[in-house]
């Protein structure tokens, strides 16, 4: 862990900016669980890209980018969970932001060259943005609230929180980041043509259920 | 085990998962071993080969729950991570009869909540404190 520097302010010490604090489990594990379900869909995006433009070169770009995006997202939340640190620091939140803004315009300037596949894409960079900016926010919340509990206390993980409450914050946290991947998952090429389930809302075309 | 969230996770996950795999053979006769085509249990598809993987999964968990702490972060972190990949897999199983556990996107949802609740818990929670200063 980095060891806390002297505040310039005062003989109270200030956090690093990659801390990310012990004293608040829930919120940790939310950065946690939005970071696995961004990886997720990032390499969804990433696939989707490949398969919609794999002889434009912007595209197998932009696929190579998301597809490592998503890589980075997942270990980094490995990271955050297992090491209580945000892996880059700073850098980190200004990845972050970034890739927030590019969901974005990929949602308001959706380009494909396939039209059929621009508005279901729409619904997995949506998927990201939110994932993204829950991440950012968690992070923010962190960087207001969790100062000034962990000065107070040197809390441990979970001090102050019975484990069947934190357990409870917890399912909802992961109920709530599944609910958001998972469309977002589904929207994708990948997903579009995945094996058709039960309820066969989405059969691709030749699938192995089509007669 | 009141005190270790990770304990509690692995007790009640297994025991649900437990659950969830004997009543999933209640629904699933007549279906075959590994047909892509399930029957529905409440809204998760499930077919035999399903409920046998939810049997053991179930088993693994609540084991390590009851036995203690450290077992039940590695067995925490090993079906959450299972659990991340067959979610993500699950919806990319592209145009194939590979879905031989009977997927449906209820499956998939619960399948990826279930994996960031272990993995989170089992990586971030009840550390040592030699893992904590790491």
């Amino acid at each position: 862990m980095t060891p806390l520097r002297p505040s310039p302010l005062g003989d109270q010490p200030v956090l690093p900016q990659d801390t990310v604090y012990q004293a608040n489990p829930p919120v940790r594990l939310l950065i946690g669980f939005a970071g696995f379900g961004a990886g997720s869909v990032n390499l969804a995006i990433c696939s989707s890209y490949f398969a919609a433009g794999a002889k434009d070169p912007a595209m197998f770009l932009a696929g190579v980018a998301a597809g490592l995006w998503g890589a980075a997202l997942l270990a980094g939340a490995v990271v955050v969970l297992a090491k209580d640190r945000l892996a880059g620091g700073r850098w980190a939140r200004y990845a972050l932001a970034a890739a927030a803004a590019a969901h974005l315009a990929a949602i308001a300037y959706p380009r494909s060259t396939a039209a059929s596949t621009a508005a279901p894409l729409s619904m997995t960079q949506l998927s990201a943005l939110l994932l993204t900016l829950m991440i950012i926010a968690s992070l923010g919340w962190l960087g207001r609230h969790g100062a000034g509990q962990k000065t107070a206390g040197q809390g441990t993980a979970g001090a102050g929180m019975r484990p069947g409450k934190l357990l409870l914050a917890a399912f909802a946290g992961a109920v709530l980041v599944a609910g958001i991947t998972t469309p977002g998952l589904a929207a994708s090429t990948a997903g579009q043509y995945a094996v058709p389930h039960g309820g066969h809302g989405n059969v691709a075309p030749g699938g192995h259920h089509q007669r | 085990m009141r005190n270790s969230p990770n304990r509690l996770v692995a007790t009640i996950f297994g025991a649900v998962y437990l659950l969830v795999g004997l009543l999933g053979f209640a629904v699933t006769s007549g279906v075959g071993f590994v047909a892509t085509e399930g029957a529905n249990l409440i809204i998760f598809e499930v077919n035999p080969l399903h409920n046998v993987i939810h049997l053991a999964i179930g088993a693994a968990l609540l084991f390590a729950g009851l036995r203690g702490t450290d077992s039940a972060r590695t067995v925490n972190s090993a079906v959450g991570a299972v659990y991340l990949l067959v979610g993500i897999v699950g919806l990319f199983l592209l145009n194939s009869p590979l879905n031989i556990i009977a997927l449906n996107g209820a499956d998939n949802v619960l399948h990826l909540a279930s994996a960031v609740l272990l993995l989170g818990v089992g990586l971030s929670l009840d550390k040592s404190p030699a893992a904590a200063r790491a």
